[in-house]
């Protein structure tokens, strides 16, 4: 038999399978003959029940574990005699021989990504959640912090802090870090065993210098990037001088676990290296893929914020789009039972700090109206009467469109509040001339009309405009959402005693878009 | 830097659209104005309301000769419902009258239907015995023989076809006025000799600075009081004179001279402008008003509106209407009855008005 890791998990199932904690009578006259005398003597003590609770409570708090060498060759011995192990195996059961195999199992120790790990990691967060309004105060405190971070730390100049992310196919490159990592781990081994087992050890892992196979599917662009295949975390253990402990740095227990989830996706694969670490990229992408990548894995929402303090690297950036969007309207006259529509195409940017999102864009807009009709006429009276009369019919208003929104993400969700200022800066009408004359003989009224279409008639409207909106967007891919958002115009729009109507103050309106991001090669 | 180019391309675009942007006009139109030619009052006890240009009412104007005699009038007619009112030319004997001038200054009265003739055409006034018989033609139009009443105010062109009992024929016209005013008058005095006439004019009520004579048509050498003498060769000659008062009052008077001393002469016509026996108010300027509703005509000419009043408080030129003549607003307040002219029932009528005359 030899000492490979199936052989030894199954000699210790074996073992522990053996070991009852069943309550034996033997253990009380074995206790009994060591305070209280020799088993079936005559119980002479006058210690009373809670007297001897009291010594075996002492007792107990003595109980220490120390280890010895003499423990390791019993262990040894007991295996070639009672276990069956053939000599020759048992013999290279000695220290290095299990550091070996330990160090072995170290270089090919591996995590894969179980799905249950998240249903744990849930159960976990769901015990220990506090409330609802705890957490958004959390939740928006902390967003806040990042943000102002984020503004604090104006000197970071991302683009002279060159880092550098490569894509390349599902393949592992064992890089320097990992092994110094190998090496820390033995020396880590190595103190464990000469000091003793008074030092406590703990393991974790450092997602900083996680070196990985990374891998991105061409077909679906930035915007499903994930881990491909198994991923190697190399543990790193440092020891605290002054506190007798290891220390752990960077991420928690949580982090690596939810790193751990983001970054195994079976398909895609994304490597991540800094500068320090001796790789070399294939080819380069861009700092938005990284976000983008790691935006898609659903890091912010799962509460995991990257930093590695070697790259300067900011969560934070800038996307640009172009949208178009339809919308219905109250009619902006009273009273009225015409529903204007409306059709907007235009460009924006929005700035993405953690879950927040800022929103502007400007927005070439086109509104279509039936009942905003002006009418004009000039009576002339005499031995009978001409009547001149005119109508405006603007048909179409055409606006210019500033939008300003801030934004809060829930994965693929996000809440808008906006305002919108806007100008109307041209208009289509329909102009309708008419004349009625009354004629001295019988009465006779004839008329004459004519019509003509004509742009940049602004009489009568108000130009300037202001719009609070509130909207949902859902994004259908990180670079095409559709949403739709509902606001009311504060201002009047026109003017009530030009067109002897009433301003309808408040319209609802509301509208559907489809924003989709735009890439600049650079 | 090449990101933003998309922004600033789009901003230029816009900026574009808005300086081109920049107001554009709609058709202008005539200034308004409010109604000329209104009508509101009762009639029978009903309110009417007439708005030239409105609800299909229109201001008719023209004029029309009633017994010689201009009669300014304008109509305010929806179709259905019509009021019609008229003034009558007044101080006849002035050529040069403006009667819208004159129309501000006077109080019109009602004209009303004359209850006996104002005078008789009668072939004894004509202080001819010789004269068998006369025919008379009133403007133009058969009146009758001798003895042929003038039962209207007016100015008549008065003709006379004089038969004399030695068989000889002549014709003599001559204007006549009745029942109107008249500021200066003249008659034509003459005496016949063998191929010489002596005539002069008798004026009264103002003095004339000029008189034209004509001897059959055609001017002859005279003057306002002085002798005529002209040798004509011939019977009946028709000798007129065509005096110019200082009052601007113009009258022609003719006569029929007999220069073969058949004693056939016949004087003018002034006699009958003389013994017209009309006691009312003369006409000039007086007033009428015609009323049509549901196809019925009521006439104030026909009631007796001796009370009733028309004040006018303003006459002014408005313009011209369809036929190039001017039309004047007048401004006036009107208490009057009309008469049916179906069952004779006598309505009153009250209203205020503006409407137009055609005073050309």
């Amino acid at each position: 038999m030899k000492w490979t890791d199936k052989n030894i998990d199954k000699l210790y199932r074996e073992r522990s399978e053996n070991i009852s904690l069943a309550y034996d009578e033997s253990h009380w006259d074995e206790f009994e003959s060591m305070y209280l005398g020799a088993n079936g003597a005559p119980n002479t003590s006058n210690l009373s029940d809670a007297q001897i609770d009291e010594m075996y409570s002492a007792s107990t708090e003595d109980l220490s574990f120390y280890y010895s060498s003499q423990y390791w060759n019993e262990f040894n011995e007991s295996y070639s005699t009672t276990d069956g192990f053939e000599a020759e195996d048992a013999g290279v059961l000695n220290d290095n021989g299990v550091d070996t195999i330990y160090k072995e199992g170290a270089r090919r120790l591996y995590f894969a990504y179980k799905p249950f790990y998240w249903d744990e990691f849930l159960s976990i967060w769901r015990r220990n959640r506090r409330p609802d309004l705890l957490w958004f105060v959390t939740a928006y405190a902390f967003i806040v912090a990042i943000g102002l971070l984020f503004f604090i730390d104006k000197s970071v100049d991302i683009e002279n802090e060159p880092f550098i992310a490569k894509q390349t196919k599902a393949r592992f490159v064992q890089s320097q870090a990992a092994d110094n990592s190998n090496e820390q781990i033995d020396d880590a081994l190595n103190l464990q065993t000469q000091d003793g087992p008074a030092t406590p050890m703990k393991l974790s892992s450092a997602i900083e210098t996680v070196s990985g196979s990374i891998d991105r599917e061409e077909a679906n662009d930035l915007e499903m990037v994930a881990v491909k295949d198994k991923f190697t975390v190399p543990l790193k253990l440092e020891r605290a001088e002054d506190q007798g402990s290891i220390r752990v740095e960077s991420a928690s227990d949580e982090n690596v676990l939810l790193g751990f989830r983001a970054l195994d996706v079976p398909s895609v694969g994304l490597e991540y290296k800094n500068p320090h670490v001796p790789f070399v990229p294939d080819e380069l992408i861009s700092d938005e893929d990284v976000v983008l990548a790691f935006r898609a894995l659903d890091v912010p929402s799962a509460g995991l914020v990257y930093k590695n303090p070697y790259v300067p690297f900011e969560l934070a950036y800038v996307n640009y789009f172009a949208q178009a969007d339809v919308g219905l309207s109250e009619s902006i006259v009273a009273p009225s039972d015409h529903v204007s529509t409306s059709a907007s195409l235009g460009l924006g940017m929005e700035m993405n700090k953690g879950n927040f999102s800022l929103i502007a864009a400007v927005m070439g807009r086109v509104e279509n109206h039936d009942d905003l009709t002006l009418t004009r006429s000039a009576k002339i009276y005499g031995f009978g009467s001409e009547v001149h009369q005119f109508s405006v019919d603007l048909k179409q208003l055409y606006v210019v469109e500033g939008r300003l929104g801030v934004g809060y993400n829930i994965n693929r969700h996000r809440l808008e509040l906006g305002i919108r200022p806007s100008f109307v800066f041209s208009s289509k009408v329909v102009i309708a001339t008419q004349s009625h004359t009354m004629g001295q003989n019988s009465n006779i009224q004839t008329s004459t009309s004519h019509t003509r279409e004509q742009y940049g008639y602004m009489n009568g409207v108000n130009r300037l405009r202001v719009k609070p909106t509130i909207g949902y967007t859902f994004k259908v891919t990180p670079r095409l959402s559709i949403g739709g958002t509902i606001g009311s115009e504060m201002r009047s729009s026109i003017d009530d005693e030009y067109f002897d109507k009433s301003t309808n103050r408040f319209p609802i309106d509301g509208e559907i878009y489809l924003r989709k991001t735009l890439r600049f090669k650079k | 830097m090449k990101k933003f180019g998309h922004i600033y391309g789009f901003s230029v675009v816009l900026l574009l659209l808005m300086i081109s942007s920049c107001d554009k006009t709609v058709p202008t139109l005539p200034e308004a104005s409010a109604p000329i030619f209104t009508l509101d009052g009762e009639f029978d006890g009903e309110a009417i309301s007439l708005i030239a240009g409105a609800e299909n009412t229109y201001m008719h104007t023209g004029s029309e000769i009633v017994n010689g005699v201009s009669l300014f009038n304008g109509k305010l007619s929806n179709g259905d419902f019509s009021v019609e009112i008229g003034f009558f030319d007044g101080f006849l004997d002035q050529p040069d009258r403006n009667p819208s001038e004159n129309l501000a200054d006077v109080t019109p009265l009602f004209a009303q239907q004359p209850t006996e003739p104002l005078v008789y055409l009668d072939k004894n006034f004509l202080g001819n015995p010789n004269i068998q018989s006369v025919v008379w033609f009133i403007n133009g139009v058969y009146a009758g023989e001798n003895n042929v009443p003038i039962e209207a105010p007016g100015k008549y062109n008065v003709c006379a076809f004089i038969t004399f009992a030695n068989n000889d024929e002549a014709q003599l016209c001559d204007e006549v006025i009745v029942g109107y005013s008249k500021s200066a008058n003249f008659n034509i005095d003459f005496m016949s000799q063998s191929n010489v006439v002596n005539a002069s004019t008798n004026c009264v009520g103002s003095s004339a600075h000029c008189a034209q004579w004509f001897l059959d048509g055609t001017q002859i050498l005279g003057e306002v009081g002085g002798l005529i003498q002209y040798d004509s060769p011939g019977q009946l000659h028709t000798l007129s004179s065509e005096v110019h008062f200082d009052n601007d009052v113009i009258r022609r008077r003719s006569v029929l001279i007999d220069e073969g001393g058949n004693g056939n002469s016949v004087g003018d016509f002034s006699i009958f402008e003389l013994i017209s026996n009309y006691d009312d108010p003369y006409q000039d300027f007086n007033v009428c008003i015609e009323i049509q509703s549901d196809g019925v005509t009521y006439s104030s000419i026909y009631a007796d509106n001796s009370l009733s009043t028309c004040d006018i408080s303003n006459v002014e030129h408005y313009g011209k209407n369809a036929a190039g003549k001017n039309v004047y607003e007048v401004s006036a307040t009107i208490n009057a009855f009309v008469k049916s002219s179906i069952s004779e029932k006598i309505i009153p009528v009250t209203f205020s008005t503006v409407f137009g005359l055609e005073i050309d």
